[in-house]
């Protein structure tokens, strides 16, 4: 803060000693909005996040995600739009991730943490669940969100790991024991959550800071002084359009950035997946190996 | 010449307004980044206690089914009673945080916690407990209890680390300082927590 203090009172002296005010209060007034914006860009947080062993949410975003490729493609697809399907009727986002390794971590942290990261569930509801499979460690994982773990106990999620995956899985058949799995749980979730009528429309906040604040200051100052400056011809002309456009573009960039930041990710439409709601997990669930 | 030096002057003043609703909107964001950290940090705590009053919970139906099955490790039940019952007459204040009654907190948990991995291991000589479905429930739920209680311990580390280093920074240090704000304490990781029941022989 300081320098700029002492940047102003420099400029205000020089100011006062030139008689041709017009020019240099533009200038003073641009250099501000330089300086201003400059501030105000350093104040945005960098957007840093510790990288981990999670895979990054796909895009486009899917359901199932058999990274280990424990499916065929139409096995994979067919479950896939059974879990859209499930999705669209209920809201409810039953993901199922398949990995090579969980390299060295425990597999209840993993599937609570790609739950997590990922989004799984809508954010209000908590009505995520994740069923992960890792193929090298022979490991499985039922993790509930916070919505459906009052359902989905931790007791319920360890019979539906013995009774359909386990089974299954020893005689290597993923999709049977994959399928059985979600008609397990979906039939046990049933009836606890609906899909919102014409959900996912989200309300666009305005944002108003000081800043921008400032920027319609400014306006106003060089509203008046163009008032002020009437009789004198030649400012009245100068200051009226040139800077009307100025101000107007930096204006209209300071609020679109402000709007961009807001959280974009319901592309998809059609029959393929919108994307993933921002639920959370909480270490819910249960896992077995086979 | 008066009209020049008038347009002079309200630029003038223009800038100290500029510099005052600055300076104004600089401490106000800074406390109020505060307030929502320090709330942030509040809110995980309570899913924190949440999470061990879950555990609290499920210890009077455990030690009833381990009874019946169980009748000569009376100790070891006792154990955990009382362990528990320690642990539910800590109370701490959330508007007080600091490492002194966070590692108070803890040392109790961690207590039932051993008494807990004590009953687990010698619930091993007896078969039949082991094929009992309610007892099978209890553990599982008992097992996600503790994965929820590392989550959650992790996520309040978290949110307090983000306070303590926005509370420990310039010029938040002086506004804090000023408002009343406090540094918070961690859960330090506890060995008996997260190890697996091993058998001791005492």
């Amino acid at each position: 803060m300081l320098p700029q203090r002492a940047n102003i009172k420099a400029n205000n002296k020089v100011i006062s000693k030139v008689n041709n005010k017009s020019k240099y209060s533009a200038q003073l007034v641009k250099g501000f909005f330089l300086l201003a914006s400059l501030l105000w860009i350093m104040s945005f947080p960098l957007l840093s996040k510790a990288k981990s062993t999670i895979p990054a949410r796909p895009d486009p975003p899917h359901l199932v995600n058999d990274f280990a490729q424990l499916l065929n493609q139409s096995e994979s697809e067919t479950l896939e739009q059974k879990l859209i399907e499930y999705e669209k009727k209920t809201s409810t986002q039953i993901a199922i991730v398949t990995i090579e390794s969980l390299e060295e971590e425990e597999i209840a942290d993993y599937a609570t943490q790609l739950g997590h990261e990922w989004g799984i569930g809508q954010k209000d509801k908590g009505n995520g669940v994740v069923l992960l499979v890792s193929k090298g460690d022979r490991k499985m994982f039922i993790a509930t969100g916070y919505g459906t773990e009052t359902i989905l106990t931790d007791a319920v999620c360890k019979r539906i790991i013995e009774q359909d995956l386990i089974p299954n899985f020893k005689q290597g058949n993923y999709n049977a024991g994959l399928n059985q799995a979600f008609a397990h749980i979906s039939g046990l979730l049933d009836g606890s959550f609906k899909a919102d009528s014409l959900n996912t429309s989200q309300s666009t906040k305005i944002r108003i800071d000081p800043l921008s604040l400032i920027f319609l200051f400014f306006i106003l100052v060089q509203f008046l002084s163009s008032i002020f400056g009437k009789n004198n011809k030649t400012y009245g002309r100068r200051g009226g359009l040139a800077d009307s456009i100025f101000w107007g573009s930096a204006l209209g960039s300071s609020w679109g950035s402000g709007s961009s930041s807001s959280f974009k990710d319901f592309s998809g439409g059609g029959g393929s997946f919108g994307g993933f709601g921002g639920g959370d997990f909480g270490g819910g669930g249960a896992g077995g190996s086979w | 010449m008066k009209k020049p030096i008038l347009i002079t002057l309200g630029i003038i003043v223009g800038v100290i307004a500029l510099i005052g609703i600055l300076a104004f909107s600089i401490f106000g964001g800074t406390y109020n980044q505060l307030v929502s950290l320090d709330e942030n940090a509040k809110s995980s705590w309570s899913q924190v206690e949440n999470v061990y009053q879950r555990r609290l919970d499920l210890i009077p139906n455990l030690v009833s089914t381990v009874k019946g099955y169980a009748k000569f490790e009376k100790e070891t039940l006792v154990g955990v009673i009382e362990a528990r019952a320690k642990a539910t007459s800590v109370n701490i204040n959330p508007d007080k945080l600091d490492a002194g009654s966070i590692q108070k907190f803890q040392e109790a948990q961690s207590g039932l916690s051993s008494a807990l991995s004590k009953l687990m291991v010698v619930v091993e000589k007896y078969p039949d407990l082991k094929a009992n479905q309610n007892f099978l429930e209890l553990q599982s739920q008992l097992e996600g209890t503790e994965n929820r209680i590392a989550v959650e311990r992790k996520r309040f580390n978290d949110t307090v680390q983000e306070y303590n280093t926005y509370l420990r920074k310039f010029p938040q240090s002086l506004i804090a300082g000023m408002m009343g704000f406090e540094k918070k304490g961690y859960f330090e990781s506890d060995a008996a927590a997260k190890k697996a029941p091993t058998i001791s022989f005492e």
